[in-house]
């Protein structure tokens, strides 16, 4: 009798379990640190940039599946000094003779986030002021999942910008594909707000095969469109509170525009791995009446694979 | 024998508390709906609706500005999220947490005036929410007391109205 009722207690304790983890989000972090050398400079400093990726401290209902939500992706650079003049830069090549400076020397740690932009960069005329703005924008930019993936693209495609400021520009900032110059109108507006986009055309610029210069008139609108879903996508699914530049509050299709987004991205918890394209291009043709200046021809063999891409190549939920 | 029908019971009582997210009840089946006081309008997506109180005016009035020039800088989003994250969760642990531990994330629009004041929202919601009328009255009622702090008021001079996209997650109303 005793023994029944202990395994009876056990029954219920089992199931208390089993309901708890279904119903309940408990907190953890998984964090995994990946590793790409690079050198820094021509002396022995050596740099690792980590990425740290955060995941979710819940589960979402989903049906009656619970999925793991991202969070979000980290990058801190790690500097130390190399024993040997000759270390090799990473990758094959057998062993290094690095060593950690230790016994007394911590590791240096410090923001490498001049060498990324570096790395996209083929000139820089703006002042000294906005060129550190321009640092912390572009760090803000890659430590979202998505636009990390962005960059990763650019860099791979050895996609470089002329960075300047220009007060006569007509908007905040602007993308020009046909001299690659990212311009901003003022050290106001040298904000990851507004790198956003333009850093997402730079992208479709080496992305599409003859760059973006040839939809300057029909298939402006497409490339336009991509790069404001791309916003939304970001804002909506990684938690950016803002405006919404799709299909913009106004329009009579605003909150089917949202109520898409919501379908597409799963309640807003991962990005699209497949994009209804019928339903895409339904939402441009409301995106030209909202914004004239974009009311071009629309290229209906154009679909959005700069931005499937993008999500594609990312560490995204998807 | 005994044992093998308690064990029955259990996991038959476990799944069937499992799936009350999959029988979650839609209340928003009319296109109007009432509350306590307010009444909303509700609006058919396929899978989404989207509520409104049907004393908003200016969901169909377009911005007085260009959403592409306009920088968000000047107003305190994040904390506001938190602020009305917050506020949402302690509302609702008082009165009924069951509604808030099958809640999905909330996405909103926040129809926010150069002051700051939250005057209208917009509720975008999957159609089977375990939430009813009355709840969306509630949350209503606590997001319009937030103040978003602007930081910037300069950048809004002139401006009629801001309108705010924010998704409020799931874990943080929990």
């Amino acid at each position: 009798m005793k023994k029944l009722r202990h395994r009876y207690w056990i029954l219920i304790v089992v199931c208390i379990f089993i309901l708890s983890c279904a119903e309940n989000p408990e907190n953890f972090n998984r964090e995994s640190i990946n590793y790409s050398n690079f050198r820094s400079g021509s002396g022995d400093l050596i740099c690792k940039n980590i990425e740290i990726d955060w995941w979710s401290v819940g589960c979402t209902q989903n049906g009656d599946d619970c999925t793991w939500t991202f969070l979000y992706t980290e990058y801190k650079s790690e500097c130390y000094y190399s024993s040997s003049t000759a270390a090799p830069s990473g990758g094959s090549g057998g062993g290094t003779n690095d060593s950690r400076v230790s016994g007394g020397s911590s590791p240096i740690v410090s923001s490498q986030s001049n060498s990324k932009l570096d790395k996209i960069t083929i000139s820089n005329t703006m002042p000294l002021s906005s060129k550190t703005e321009l640092r912390e924008a572009l760090n803000d930019f890659i430590a979202n999942c998505l636009q990390s993936s962005v960059y990763e693209q650019i860099v791979i495609g050895g996609i470089k910008f002329n960075f300047k400021i220009n007060a006569s520009n007509p908007g905040p900032a602007s993308y020009n594909p046909n001299n690659r110059a990212l311009t901003f109108k003022s050290a106001s507006t040298v904000t990851e707000e507004f790198l956003r986009e333009e850093l997402f055309h730079g992208y479709q610029d080496g992305f599409y095969l003859g760059g973006i210069a040839q939809y300057s008139n029909a298939g402006k609108s497409n490339i336009e469109f991509e790069a404001k879903l791309f916003k939304d996508l970001i804002g909506y699914v990684s938690g950016y509170p803002g405006q919404v530049f799709g299909v913009p509050y106004g329009n009579p299709l605003h909150d089917e525009y949202v109520s898409w987004i919501s379908t597409i991205t799963n309640g807003f918890t991962k990005f699209p791995s497949i994009l209804p394209i019928d339903k895409y291009f339904y939402f441009l043709d409301a995106f030209k009446q909202s914004y004239t200046e974009y009311n071009t021809t629309t290229i209906n063999s154009l679909y959005p694979d700069a931005l499937m891409n993008a999500i594609k190549s990312s560490k995204c939920p998807k | 024998m005994k044992t093998r029908s308690c064990f029955i019971f259990l996991v038959v009582i476990t799944v069937l508390l499992r799936s009350t997210v999959l029988f979650a009840q839609n209340n928003f089946t009319k296109s109007k709906v009432k509350a306590k006081v307010a009444i909303y309008n509700v609006m058919d997506y396929g899978q989404h609706i989207v509520i409104k109180n049907e004393g908003n005016i200016l969901y169909n009035r377009k911005p007085n500005y260009k959403s592409n020039e306009l920088s968000m800088s000047g107003l305190d989003l994040a904390v506001g999220q938190l602020e009305i994250s917050k506020m949402i969760k302690n509302a609702f642990k008082s009165k009924n947490i069951s509604v808030l531990n099958t809640i999905p994330n909330l996405a909103l629009t926040l129809i926010v005036l150069p002051t700051g004041q939250i005057k209208e929202i917009s509720f975008y919601l999957p159609k089977n929410i375990n939430l009813n009328s009355e709840d969306i009255e509630v949350i209503e009622k606590i997001v319009k007391k937030i103040q978003i702090k602007v930081l910037k008021p300069e950048l809004y001079i002139n401006i009629d109205f801001i309108p705010i996209s924010m998704v409020l997650r799931s874990r943080d109303l929990r």
